[in-house]
């Protein structure tokens, strides 16, 4: 499992597991309250309740039943019967009862109004009846209704109770939908947090081993020799810095591997270098000494033959010279360079040697307080100036010579530039210019720029080509701020 | 150590999660509805059938119908051939009620009002399918054998009720005042319950049953 997916499961379970025991937490309390709210003994009181309401109903109404039969034995169907009833009626039955005679042909003769019932008033759900009523036979087809209402406040009471017993019937009922229901949205948000968790530590794991993995790539990248990888430097934190380090350490790497490369080859060409001026220096003692004997000895006698031998002596005599000139250099060459390495102001020293171009366009931008760093300042003066003279002749052809010298830093390399305006290197010949016996002027050995890069190989540094802004060729010398010393041993031994 | 630690997280997370998940238990009733007896029979041209049900009023239904809460019986009869389309089927409802005041026990339906004197008799009337006109005999085909199927669903709350139950329950107070605009509670509720809770129900199949044996031969 990678890096990743722990970092999250990590993160996620350290989410989960309060939001998670809150859930569990809050099921408990959802089922404890419903225990308390729909306990069987509510349920039995509620029930009592209702029962003694039905009950109370049902007396009151055997109360009036009997009470209109009482009023029955007191009709008689004269007046006196009559009048005998009213007063019976004042003193048995309550001013709100409504007391009605009903002959056979639904003729109606109210004996007391009593109170007028509100038929219209909204009754609750399982409220017991608003009026209670007794029918009692008289003789000679009548009857004699009363009808008593029930006091709205016993009404309500009993029709609440009723209804309140129906309620935790019915949730009690359904207690474990109810339960669910409840609990279930917790158990949702639960599971959404659950998912925005994992989301969230996706993400936030993602920022973090995002840039481990691509380091990880640039590192595989290094060891698979692909010296220019550069990692993209997404994050300002410490993830960003590592990615900075990494890049700069790749880079220098990068730097001390072809600079190796370098001084394994310039080894090579010394050694070929003074192995040729070796065979070469030899033999010219023996010709020139062979050819002035052939001179001397010439009795004369052929004026001609005699000026031929004097100027073919002569072209040999003078080729020797010049061969030893080579011999000469390629000893020079041959020779390991011994610096002598002072605290140098690079950019002081770049300004002294454009104030001394006389036939070009100098153009000099040099970075403010540059540090010294510790170079050999003749070679240094020498490479620029051999520079310089490269430039000058590369631009011969040119309308108007420019040369433009720049000297930057950065917190390990001190960075001079040296450009001109000529044709420039094509870019196939810009790795291989550097080495020796490659000219590109008439008469030219090819050492030039060889020493030139030995130079700057000795200092611990680099020098490359590219084209400039101009179009012509730009040497890019980058030299360390602090030369190891082990660097320069090495060097001095190669 | 690594590997140790993620498979103790791994199994912590997933027995929160089970323990999350798992239901409450639902009580189970000791006595189940059954359908005791059947009798298909043709008279009068007609396909009559007598189903004697048993224990199809059970105490939780019985419950919320004392307090004055209405239930529901639905019946569903059919008579299969060799098809699996019913040759005959009958399909009604019967209301269950108690007037809390009068403490009658109504019975209503289609063409059904009856007025009884305690659940018990509820229970009785109910139980008792007589003399049910399932189908014509002409359409009998006296080389099929033919199944009777006899389904009953008693749901204790009926839906008029389980809407004032649901009113209790997204509601504050009786009704008055709105608890959440957004009701989760009720909604995760009638996704998964559906008001269905607490009912009865029987299903029965009869051995197979030729015409003749119903009396009645073309």
């Amino acid at each position: 499992m990678s890096i990743r997916w722990r970092l999250a499961l990590l993160i996620l379970f350290v989410t989960v597991i309060p939001v998670a025991t809150g859930v569990l937490v809050t099921r408990q309390l959802v089922g404890e309250i419903l225990d308390v709210g729909l306990s069987p003994q509510l349920d039995s009181a509620l029930d009592a309740g209702v029962r003694q309401a039905r009950e109370a109903y049902r007396a009151d109404r055997r109360e009036l039943q009997a009470q209109a039969e009482e009023l029955a034995h007191m009709w008689t169907m004269d007046e006196d019967g009559r009048a005998i009833l009213v007063q019976a009626i004042e003193t048995v039955l309550k001013p709100e009862d409504q007391v009605i005679i009903i002959a056979d042909d639904g003729t109606r003769e109210v004996l007391q109004i009593g109170a007028v019932l509100d038929n219209d008033a909204v009754r609750a759900p399982d409220a017991p009846p608003r009026s209670i009523a007794a029918k009692v036979d008289l003789e000679d087809g009548l009857a004699l209704e009363v009808t008593r209402p029930v006091p709205d406040s016993w009404r309500d009471d009993a029709a609440l109770t009723a209804e309140t017993l129906q309620v935790v019937r019915g949730l009690r009922m359904q207690r474990s939908e109810l339960e669910r229901m409840y609990w279930l949205p917790f158990l949702g948000l639960f599971l959404l947090s659950l998912v925005v968790g994992l989301v969230l530590a996706l993400r936030l794991v993602k920022g973090i081993t995002g840039p481990v993995n691509r380091l990880v790539d640039g590192t595989e990248d290094v060891a698979a020799g692909r010296w220019n990888v550069q990692v993209p430097v997404e994050r300002q934190d410490e993830l960003g810095q590592l990615t900075v380090g990494f890049n700069t350490m790749v880079r220098t790497l990068n730097l001390q591997s072809r600079r190796l490369v370098d001084l394994e080859k310039m080894a090579g060409w010394r050694e070929m270098a003074r192995a040729l001026a070796h065979e070469v220096k030899n033999p010219l003692t023996p010709i020139q000494l062979t050819v002035e004997e052939i001179r001397a000895r010439y009795p004369g006698g052929d004026e001609k033959y005699e000026a031929l031998l004097k100027e073919c002596t002569r072209i040999v005599i003078e080729e020797v010279e010049s061969l030893r000139s080579v011999v000469a250099r390629f000893r020079e060459f041959s020779q390991p360079v011994a610096l002598e390495p002072v605290p140098t102001d690079i950019a002081q020293l770049v300004r002294d040697v454009a104030a001394m171009q006389r036939d070009m366009k100098v153009e000099v931008e040099t970075a403010d307080n540059l540090e010294p760093i510790p170079a050999d300042p003749d070679r240094l003066r020498q490479i620029l100036m051999n520079l310089a003279v490269n430039a000058r002749e590369a631009t011969t052809l040119c309308q108007e010579s420019r040369l433009g010298l720049t000297v930057k830093g950065d917190d390990d390399w001190v960075v001079v530039t040296v450009e001109d305006n000529g044709p420039g290197i094509a870019p196939n010949e810009r790795e291989r210019i550097f080495e020796p016996y490659r000219s590109g002027k008439a008469g030219g050995l090819g050492l030039g720029l060889a020493l030139v890069k030995g130079i700057i190989l000795a200092h611990g540094g680099t020098i490359t080509v590219d084209a400039g802004r101009w179009g012509g060729a730009r040497f890019t010398i980058r030299l360390p701020r602090t030369t190891p010393a082990e660097i320069r041993e090495q060097d001095h031994a190669g | 150590m690594v590997l140790l630690t993620m498979r103790w997280l791994w199994c912590s997370t997933l027995v929160i999660l089970m323990a999350s998940l798992a239901g409450p238990a639902v009580a189970d009733d000791a006595v189940r509805a059954e359908v005791v007896d059947t009798e298909v029979r043709v008279a009068a041209d007609w396909v009559h059938v007598d189903i004697q049900l048993r224990n199809l009023i059970d105490m939780r239904t019985a419950s919320t119908i004392d307090s004055g809460l209405s239930g529901v019986c639905v019946y569903e009869v059919s008579l299969f051939g060799n098809s699996e389309e019913p040759v005959g089927r009958r399909v009604w409802t019967l209301s269950l009620e108690h007037d809390l005041w009068e403490d009658r026990y109504y019975v209503r339906g289609d063409q059904v009002d009856h007025d009884l004197p305690s659940l018990a008799a509820m229970d009785s009337l109910c139980s008792q399918v007589d003399n049910l006109r399932l189908l014509p005999a002409s359409r009998l085909d006296p080389e099929v054998e033919y199944r009777l199927t006899v389904s009953v669903e008693v749901l204790p709350l009926a839906s008029v009720d389980q809407d004032r139950l649901s009113q209790y329950v997204s509601r504050r107070g009786g009704g008055t005042r709105e608890e959440l605009d957004l009701d989760l509670g009720s909604i995760f509720g009638r996704l998964l319950g559906g008001g269905r809770a607490g009912r009865t129900s029987v299903s029965y199949t009869s051995p197979p049953i030729r015409p003749r044996s119903m009396g009645w031969s073309p």
